[in-house]
């Protein structure tokens, strides 16, 4: 990796993506990474760009995001390009947004769901269907995020980045070397008090599920038990049910952390030792979307954001901030080559094959409930 | 001496004050008050709010320590103990009777931790009540009580200790005149039946004379006199005393001869006045000479020793006595006169020079509290007369 | 007779958008099946409370009647001395001490509670101070458990306590106290026997504030808890914006309103009268 701004990691970025709190206003992470000059002239293979926008678009767009989910530059750069004021107000969970939109929350135009969530949302009628022709870029997407089973024909959707659900790990804490959710179980007495889980219900469920050998969508009622199970053994020794682990992965008082990739790619760096794990077994691979809401007040301008965003530069500029890696061809050209060939953000081939997309239902969402409830007042 | 610091034991004494103070910040709120009060009597401790009195009052009760001094109660020393475990009661000036408690239970409430056995409480009890005829009223809450029945419970609560000496704040203040005289009569007896040593604190003269057995009138801090009710009427010792209790008439004066009587010139007349001996006394003396507006008679010839020429000025009808009001060079007199149709003042006509005369024995040489006192502590004296 | 009845229609109007509607939706919603995301089928159902007989949520329940339970007491034990020493001094240090109760009062309580975190973290400033002191030999591991929730209910809550205790205290007459030891009683005796029956309706109130805020708490459980003690306040939370169970959800809140609504009652009975004072000298 390159020369790193030397700010201390809290200053940057407080919050995850999926905490509890909007992060203030991050400063540059990428000082030593040379000026990424973003410019129609700089991409290829041929993105359309301004050109491709509509005549007119409305002067304003409503952004309702995960916090501290875009680079700092990559709105201005937008508002610049395209003369449009751009707002966001962020959500800490699928499901609180879901809540929110479904409660009538006016005014956004752009939604970030996760896959399952789409689907729900796009039931639930507070999405848009998109309209294709204003999102020619939509064809450098790699079509392995194409035509997913929760959006098929990408009728309510397009891919933003995506990652996976596993865990990162202090090797200078931890002895052993970790690489399944086998692992991640075994050791928690030994390292007891010092890990960390998502405070999210289906990564919790679904890593004892995989560790069992079942898949991460299972709605039988016996696997979700067996799955309780595993997880009410895990609790004494979990230090922090939070999707805020950075700090304390950083400082060293947690080792272990359930966790999305990019969050431990933050980790490392200011903790190098800190390792990523797609564990062994399998795990939940996901893709967050760009999705317009219904009603939305700026639809042509939310259609011009998204094509905007699939030029492979500002991909390449978000990823190297979010470390969650991108979805169109072309990216790696203008990505710092150490991110670009990690595989905790772009996991080859034969680790791709074993994941799983959450496929999300009512059952789904009770079972795992349930068990969390357990899980939580243990 | 005009203050008696010196503490006769001659006599059975419950309590002893050998000269404590108190001060409050920058206020000496007790100033080196030494008193004896004999056993089984009735002591008020009188002066103006802000005297001092209240302050000696919660020393003895505990409530305060002394800054100096020693506080003993029949006997032993008590100026260091908590109030708890002194053998001296108090009632409150607003009594400060529990609310949460019954009439009987405020009674019997300094019994209950003193592991009394219950037969002996209900007698105490029964006891107590009836002394303040409070029997039909023991199940009632003091808010339920008037303000007479309140008092009598604030009493009875107290007696019930059996305490050595009982202290009473001001007790009668919250209640109206009429209410107040009769209390008053009631207090006095029931002192004698119970044989209790009172220490009563009043700034009401009146009341202080007619209860009391002895009297230490306090101002600034000081113990001023102390004496018998009449004592302190006849023959008060410092300006403020007289000025305090009762009315009287200042003349301002120098000694012209320190003998038996004392011969004194008035300034503004220059008028020579035979005055009672008895206060040490130096020629050239600056004293006042203070005569009671009721001993001033109008002088129709030569009987009387003092005589002086004045102007009337103003003359009101009280009903069973006449005031007048005599400008005597430039001081004014108040003269009192019984409601009679001789008197020889009723002929007095407003803005006529009369001519008034008093006996030696009526007209008292006081040395000036200035000269007692001394300049710092005068500036207090004239704080506290102001409040 | 009396004033025209439309004169009280805006205090009716004010009752029911605010209070009445919204108990309303709650008791709909607790009475319905949940069938899929947001599709509640509405009738009345006893479904949501059976299930909310179940052990597992009763437990919680109960968890957090302990911790709110020892959350009020310690907020009694703290608040009691503390309001007393506030009534008892002159007015210039009151008018000091009482601004510095409130001054916490005007920051969120989320940066309140935050700023524990950083108080109790194992590498912050007590656990250094206590390991330098000898009182602990390894750093101080209180974060992210029961009794970090505990600390972080009582601070926050702590306020809530004092105002009511200090009103009952700073009216009482100075001189029963000083009756009391007239009449022979030690500082203890007097305390118990006419300071504490007399304070004693602040110390409802104050009980009764505290202990109601705190069985609703979820912020301090997930913040100093590290989200692993479980209350009724979170599982309300979870199933409405998580689980996504609105009747569920709606049942849960029901629960805890009974729980209070009990609560209230026995105040009313405890205190009689005495009770409007009590909540009047404080709202």
């Amino acid at each position: 990796m390159t020369e790193r701004d030397v700010t201390p990691a809290w200053a940057r970025r407080p919050v995850s993506r999926r905490g509890f709190l909007a992060a203030g206003a991050a400063v540059g992470l990428l000082a030593a990474c040379g000026e990424t000059e973003v410019g129609p002239q700089a991409t290829k293979p041929k993105p359309q760009g301004s050109s491709a926008a509509p005549t007119e678009i409305e002067d304003s767009l409503s952004i309702y995001n995960w916090a501290d989910y875009v680079h700092p530059k990559t709105y201005p750069q937008f508002e610049k390009e395209f003369d449009v004021k751009i707002t966001e107000d962020n959500y800490p969970s699928n499901e609180d947004a879901l809540a929110k939109l479904k409660a009538g929350a006016a005014g956004y135009d752009l939604v970030v769901p996760t896959g399952y969530m789409v689907e729900i949302m796009a039931a639930e009628g507070i999405l848009l269907e998109l309209d294709h022709a204003q999102i020619p870029n939509l064809s450098l997407v790699e079509p392995q995020f194409l035509d997913l089973s929760f959006d098929p024909g990408n009728r309510f959707s397009v891919p933003k980045d995506y990652g996976t659900t596993g865990y990162g790990y202090r090797s200078d804490l931890v002895k052993e070397e970790m690489k399944s959710w086998e692992d991640f179980y075994r050791l928690a007495p030994k390292y007891s008090g010092r890990y960390t889980v998502l405070d999210s219900p289906p990564e919790v469920v679904g890593s004892a599920l995989k560790m069992l050998g079942y898949s991460y969508n299972s709605i039988d009622p016996k696997e979700i038990s067996e799955a309780t199970d595993e997880i009410l053994k895990l609790k004494p020794h979990v230090r922090q049910i939070t999707s805020s682990m950075r700090e304390v992965m950083i400082s060293g008082e947690a080792y272990v952390s359930l966790t999305w990739n990019g969050e431990i790619g933050y980790v490392a760096l200011d903790a190098p030792k800190a390792l990523y794990v797609v564990p062994e077994e399998g795990t939940e691979v996901w893709t967050d979307n760009w999705s317009i809401v219904a009603g939305a007040p700026h639809p042509a301008a939310a259609h011009a954001f998204i094509n905007w965003a699939l030029q492979p530069k500002i991909q390449a500029q978000d990823t190297e901030y979010h470390y969650y890696g991108g979805v169109v061809q072309g990216e790696e050209e203008f990505l710092d080559p150490a991110i670009a060939k990690d595989p905790s953000v772009y996991p080859p081939e034969e680790v791709m094959s074993k994941l799983e997309v959450a496929q999300a239902n009512p059952d789904w969402t009770r079972l795992r409930n349930e068990a969390w409830t357990k899980f939580k007042a243990a | 001496m005009i203050a008696p610091t010196e503490v006769t034991l001659n006599e059975a004494t419950d309590l002893v004050l050998g000269g404590i103070s108190k001060s409050f910040g920058d206020v000496r709120a007790v100033d080196s008050v030494s008193i004896a009060v004999r056993r089984g009597e009735f002591y008020s401790l009188l002066g103006p709010s802000g005297c001092g009195k209240t302050t000696t009052l919660r020393l003895i009760a505990g409530f305060e320590l002394p800054d100096a001094g020693t506080i003993e109660l029949a006997g032993e020393d008590i100026t260091h103990l908590p109030p708890n475990k002194r053998r001296v009661n108090t009632v409150f000036q607003h009594y400060a009777l529990f609310p949460h408690l019954t009439v009987q239970d405020n009674v019997s409430y300094g019994l209950r931790q003193e592991r009394v056995a219950r037969r002996d409480l209900e007698e105490r009890l029964e006891a107590a009540l009836s002394t303040v005829r409070l029997q039909e009223l023991r199940h009632r809450h003091p808010r339920e009580l008037s303000g007479g029945q309140q008092q009598r419970v604030a009493l009875a609560r107290a007696l019930i200790k059996e305490p050595t000496v009982l202290l009473l704040d001001e007790p009668l203040a919250a209640l109206d005149l009429k209410l107040r005289r009769a209390m008053q009569q009631e207090l006095k007896k029931l002192q004698e039946r119970v044989g209790i040593t009172f220490v009563y604190v009043t700034h009401d003269q009146q009341e202080a004379l007619t209860l009391s057995d002895r009297i230490a009138v306090m101002n600034g801090g000081r113990l001023l006199q102390e004496g018998t009710p009449e004592e302190i009427y006849e023959r008060p010792a410092t300006r403020f005393v007289a000025d305090f209790i009762g009315q009287t008439n200042f003349l301002e004066a120098e000694v012209e001869v320190a003998g038996s009587p004392i011969v004194v010139r008035e300034i503004a007349t220059g008028a020579l006045l035979r005055c009672a001996s008895g206060v040490a006394v130096r020629v050239g003396q600056k004293v006042s000479v203070a005569i009671r507006p009721e001993r001033i008679q109008p002088a129709t010839g030569d009987s009387l020793p003092n005589v002086v020429e004045g102007r009337l000025v103003a003359t009101t009808y009280l009903g069973d006595v006449v005031q007048y009001r005599v400008m005597v060079g430039a001081t004014e007199l108040t003269v009192q006169r019984q409601n009679e149709a001789e008197d020889a003042a009723r002929g007095w006509r407003t803005g006529e020079l009369v001519r008034l005369g008093w006996d030696e024995s009526s007209a008292l040489v006081l040395i000036d509290d200035e000269e007692i006192a001394g300049e710092e502590d005068r500036r207090l004296i004239d704080i506290r007369v102001s409040e | 007779m009396g004033e025209p009845r439309w004169l009280i229609a805006p205090a009716w109007l004010w009752m029911v958008t605010f209070f009445v509607a919204p108990l309303g939706f709650m008791v709909a919603f607790s009475l319905g099946v949940n069938e899929g995301f947001f599709t509640v089928k509405f009738g009345l159902h006893a479904d949501q409370f059976q299930r909310l007989w179940d052990p597992l949520y009763l437990n919680i329940y109960k968890d957090t009647l302990v911790l709110a339970s020892i959350g009020t007491v310690g907020c009694l034990l703290i608040g009691y001395p503390f309001a007393y020493f506030l009534a008892t001094r002159t007015s210039k240090y009151r008018t000091l001490l009482f601004f510095l109760v409130i001054v916490p009062f005007w920051t969120s309580l989320l940066i309140r509670t935050y700023s524990w975190v950083l108080i109790l973290n194992e590498q912050g400033p007590l656990s250094s101070f206590m390991q330098t002191v000898g009182l602990i030999d390894a750093p101080l591991d209180i974060l992210y458990t029961k009794g970090a929730v505990l600390i972080g209910v009582i601070y926050d809550y702590l306020p809530l306590m004092v105002f009511p205790l200090y009103v009952a205290i700073e009216r009482m007459d100075r001189s029963l106290i000083e009756a009391s030891r007239d009449l022979g009683c030690s500082r203890w005796q007097t305390f118990r026997r006419v300071t504490l029956p007399l304070t004693f309706p602040g110390i409802m109130t104050g009980c009764l504030l505290t202990f109601i805020p705190m069985m609703g708490e979820y912020v301090v459980p997930t913040i100093l808890g590290g989200a692993k003690t479980f209350l009724v306040g979170s599982l309300v939370s979870n199933e409405i914006l998580t689980a996504i169970d609105w009747p569920f959800g709606a049942a849960v809140s029901m629960g805890l309103i009974a729980v209070m609504l009990v609560l209230i009652i026995v105040y009313l009975r405890v205190l009689g009268r005495r009770a409007e004072e009590g909540l009047g000298s404080v709202l």
